[in-house]
């Protein structure tokens, strides 16, 4: 599903250059859940960004679901994006000036989607995470958990073929954490590929492989299996 | 995604309430300025244009000497030789005010216009009675405006009834007309017969002997047939130039529903616009949208950061740039949509003070009307789109990941375009401060500068023209006016002080000049408190022999004494020169006093004076009344007070006044606006540094200080430029008057502190709350 070949992001301020990640390869198949850990800095948000298609590589090849996509422009990355790719992030990043129901909508309203499919989809995935009686509430009105649980809806409303989560708990105490990983462990059971970013070894386990980052460069994978020996 | 998008912008004015309301108000300030302006241009622009014939209708203009004053037999002439002209009128107007009596009572008609039947087929009129087809039967025939028949009238039906111009001419009243609407440059009261040679009321002559050379000019109006072209009848009349001779050689035609803006020939007795004016009001609406646009763009900008976090969310979606952009441009739609319509409420609100500023009254309702309306609309969606597009565009390129980074996002380069558009809207309205300081300063010095006469408690009477007959009855009330208590003194003149009428060329001892003569009795230096500074007492044998001069006419033919001085004019052998007077202002401020002479002589009267005892105005206007109406009722009452009528000398200058007054208030409202753009914008971008800086120990003030510097250096910028703009402008304004204020330095320095008074204000409040903010909160992004 995803490839990448000596991908390398490099930022360039008048002064100063600083690489972000150099020569990273991985390959990611359907299915998986793969977990990225690494200290600050080490350009875990780099490779999420690229990833997701938020970003280009500087140099590189990103292969997507078969797709040379690293020289893609924005218009196309965009139009990847909103059909393949659903993102959860650390603070949630909901529109606090759409209810719940609007929120998770909004994916929809980009693919253009017709008001009653929009409808069917919204309520099926409202039920799914157990928020439908929140569905006209602001996010303000919701706890940390809740808007993560709304954040995980918005990001699966569309079918997207991989989640990318950026350190999902990381705004959120153990029980609300340990909840939404169990959500994203459902939903890959469920066939959805997920990449996650996170800072918990405990959560890091929850993926069947974990990617380890230091100065932008794999440092070690570790398959499950191997690792829970 | 439209309703989407509409409800999220509509969401985002009400989260941000304060902040739209600033937007949304500053916005309407400038749009209702706009308004007004817009519909100023579309008043000035319908003059005339209501008349059924209105594309067929021109003026005869002699191109020769650019006049529209032509002798009436042209008009035969035209209609009997150019089949392309269907029909010709004519049309003067009397410039001054006549007396008209209905029966025993007497009434001043302004605009008593002289026209022919030709002048109602070609003209639309709406009749409210009489009849419309040849409405001046004959010569004696008057149709009346529905003003000038309730004047005579009152509520009586004057249709049929008699009324007498001058004291000489009956008329019979044949027909009554709605008033010509404000947007018609001819305006009259009254309409006589040009067929009646007393209706003729210009006159000129080469020679007084030799008829064939007097002319009776009018102005000639043409109505040409629907196919008719106007620039083929000019060459067809021109190229047959015996025809219209002697009257006239070469014409030209100036088109009706150009006559109000694009007349410039002489004689044109219209109403007349001013383009150039019209121009620069367009140049001013044209410049305040731009700014309101611009300012709008600002305080968007500057609120930028709060709408990253959306974007990015939106962008990462999957939301289109175009997307994006109909999210900003639908926000900004609505914004200028609430603003048009607050703009609306403050047009219907500040319409009247405004029409008493413009001197010409405008509606709002016009705007409401079609096809204004729709051009309204179509102008919201324009301002809306114009004014959202640059930070649509600007707000749709965010990159998300530098958004969720956290990263600065800046828009830096274009603070000193913003800086710069400041200094000029803080120039404007330093500037406008100044002038209207200025203007303020001088309308009061000419206002209260001694005159070298006393206009307090002063009256002025206008004496009609007496008939022989009645000359007794008016000596009768001069006696009983002198009796009244309530009545200090009383002068009989011809000519005063603010209209003197008369002008004779004197030679004097080898001095050729004119001196505006006043003719006056043996009371009007007392009744008007002017100081006598040379010469010898008036004696009651002096009446009808001597006179006095000015001290102006006595430097100017550089005399030391009066000594067998004689002024050389009037009556043979001139009159004795006895005394000097001090100066005083015969006219107003504008002009300098210049030489003049007081004659003592009784003759063709114009004017009664008096002076009033202080505390009795009210009884004295009432005895007054009633003397005149006992004893001469046929005679209209017309009076004045001096301090009122001088005072009226300089409305022009009140009115200039206000206007700036105006101006000033606009421009510094939106300077407000653009400042208090800057103040947000800065705050935001400053929100590190000053947090910072808080964490380091920097106090409230302190950072206060620091965040207003940057204002306060604009403003101190914008003075520097302002002052000698406004100092040359005021400079170029006060040469229209002879006696001038002096241009202090404190009212510039005060215009300057005034500026940064209400600069100060506006930004405080922004930086107030920055500097306030909990250094945590600004700090958390690190």
């Amino acid at each position: 599903m995803i490839r990448t070949n000596n991908l390398k992001k490099i930022y360039r301020t008048e002064e100063v250059e600083t690489t972000a990640l150099d020569n990273v390869n991985i390959e990611i198949k359907e299915g998986e859940f793969v977990s990225i850990m690494g200290p600050s800095g080490c350009g875990k948000s780099t490779l999420m960004n690229i990833l997701g298609m938020l970003d280009n590589p500087t140099e590189g090849e990103y292969n997507f679901l078969g797709t040379e996509v690293s020289k893609y422009s924005e218009r196309q990355r965009a139009s990847m994006r909103k059909n393949n790719i659903g993102f959860v992030f650390q603070s949630f990043n909901l529109i606090d000036e759409l209810t719940i129901y609007e929120n998770i909508e909004l994916p929809l309203l980009y693919l253009k989607t017709s008001v009653s499919e929009r409808k069917k989809k919204v309520g099926a995935v409202l039920e799914r995470m157990q928020i439908m009686h929140r569905r006209n509430h602001f996010p303000q009105q919701l706890s940390g958990g809740q808007q993560q649980r709304v954040a995980v809806a918005r990001a699966l409303v569309s079918n997207p073929k991989i989640i990318l989560a950026d350190e999902p708990t990381g705004n959120l105490d153990s029980l609300h954490g340990d909840e939404v990983m169990k959500m994203l462990t459902e939903l890959n059971e469920g066939g959805t590929t997920i990449v996650m970013v996170t800072h918990s070894p405990a959560y890091a386990d929850y993926g069947n492989r974990i990617v380890h980052l230091f100065d932008g460069h794999i440092v070690t994978e570790n398959m499950k299996g191997k690792f829970h020996v | 995604m439209f309703i989407n998008n509409l409800k999220i912008s509509l969401r985002n004015l009400i989260k941000h309430k304060t902040f739209s309301l600033i937007n949304i108000l500053g916005f309407a300030f400038s749009i209702s300025i706009c308004l007004v302006i817009a519909l100023f241009l579309i008043k000035e622009h319908s003059y005339d244009k209501y008349h059924a014939n209105a594309d067929q209708i021109f003026r005869l203009v002699d191109a020769d000497d650019n006049s529209s004053s032509i002798d009436y037999r042209v008009k035969k002439a035209v209609l009997d030789n150019f089949p392309d002209v269907k029909n010709v009128c004519l049309m003067q107007i009397l410039s001054m005010p006549l007396e008209t009596n209905n029966g025993n009572n007497g009434y001043y008609i302004n605009n008593i216009a002289s026209v022919d039947n030709a002048f109602f087929e070609m003209f639309s009129f709406s009749f409210v009675s009489g009849n419309p087809s040849k409405p001046l039967q004959n010569p004696n025939s008057v149709v009346l405006t529905e003003s000038g028949a309730r004047t005579l009238f009152g509520v009586e039906n004057p249709l049929g009834k008699e009324i007498v111009l001058g004291h000489q001419t009956p008329l019979i009243v044949t027909g009554v007309i709605k008033d010509f609407p404000d947007n018609s440059s001819i305006q009259a009261n009254m309409l006589v017969s040009a067929e009646n040679d007393k209706f003729k009321f210009a006159f000129s002559c080469g020679n007084y002997k030799d008829v064939s050379s007097h002319r009776y000019p009018f102005r000639i109006y043409l109505q040409l047939n629907k196919n008719a072209d106007k620039e083929q009848l000019i060459n067809k009349i021109n190229s047959h130039a015996e025809i219209l001779a002697p009257y006239t050689k070469r014409i030209d035609l100036l088109p009706l529903k150009e006559m109000y803006l694009y007349d410039n020939t002489a004689g044109g007795d219209t109403k007349k616009g001013n383009p150039g004016l019209l121009r620069l009001m367009a140049g001013i609406g044209l410049i305040v949208l731009i700014l309101a646009i611009i300012n709008y763009v600002n305080l968007t900008m500057a609120k930028q950061n709060q709408r990253n976090k959306e974007t990015g969310i939106r962008k990462t979606i999957g939301a289109s740039r175009n997307e994006m952009v109909l999210l900003f441009l639908t926000e900004s739609v609505l914004v200028t949509m609430a603003a048009f319509t607050v703009a609306l409420m403050l047009v219907f609100i500040g319409l009247p003070f405004f029409n008493s500023i413009i001197d010409s009254p405008l509606s709002p309702y016009t705007l409401i009307q079609f096809p204004i309306n729709i051009l309204f609309l179509i102008s919201i969606l324009l301002i809306g789109i114009l004014s959202g597009i640059g930070p649509a565009l600007s707000l749709s390129s965010l990159n998300p990941v530098r958004v969720f980074s956290g990263g600065i996002i800046t828009i830096g380069k274009k603070k000193y375009f913003r800086s710069i558009l400041t200094v000029f809207q803080f120039v404007v309205s330093i500037a406008l401060i100044i002038c209207i300081a200025v203007v303020q300063k001088q309308i009061n010095f000419v206002k209260h500068r001694d005159a070298g006469f006393n206009k307090e408690q002063l009256l002025r009477l206008d004496l009609p023209f007496i008939q022989p007959s009645d000359r007794t009855k008016a000596f009768t009330v001069l006696d009983k006016l002198r009796q009244y208590p309530g009545i200090l003194n009383l002068s009989v003149t011809g000519g005063v002080p603010g209209n003197i009428h008369t002008s004779m060329g004197s030679a004097i001892e080898g001095k050729s000049k004119s001196l505006q003569i006043i003719y006056v009795d043996s009371t009007f230096l007392q009744t008007f408190n002017i100081q006598q500074i040379k010469g010898r007492e008036l004696l009651p044998s002096d009446i009808g022999n001597v006179c006095m001069l000015n001290e102006a006419a006595y430097k100017y033919f550089g005399w030391n004494d009066l000594d067998n001085k004689r002024y050389n004019n009037g009556k043979v052998g001139g009159f004795e020169v006895i005394g000097v007077v001090k100066d005083f202002h015969y006219a107003s401020m504008h002009q300098p006093i210049e030489p003049m002479c007081i004659i003592f002589n009784f003759q063709s009267p114009t004017n009664i004076n008096l002076r009033i005892a202080k505390g009795a105005v009210g009884p004295s206007m009432d005895y007054i009344q009633k003397v005149w109406k006992e004893i001469l009722p046929d005679y209209p009452l017309k009076y004045q007070f001096y301090d009122e009528w001088f005072d009226g000398m300089y409305r022009k200058e009140e009115q200039f006044a206000k206007t700036i007054g105006f101006f000033a208030l606009l421009a510094i409202g939106i300077s407000c606006m653009g400042i208090l753009g800057l103040a947000t914008f800065s705050a935001e971008q400053r929100t590190k540094e000053i947090g910072v800086r808080k964490v380091s120990g920097a106090q409230t003030a302190e950072l206060m200080i620091m965040l207003n510097k940057d204002f306060m250096r604009w403003v101190a910028i914008a003075f520097v430029i302002a002052c000698p703009i406004a100092w040359y402008a005021v400079n170029q304004w006060l040469m229209n008057f002879a006696y001038r204020t002096e241009i202090s330095w404190w009212v510039f320095a005060l215009s300057g502190l005034t500026a940064l008074v209400i600069a100060l204000f506006t930004v405080s409040w922004q930086t107030w709350r920055a500097a306030t903010r909990n250094p945590v909160e600004a700090l958390r992004y690190e």
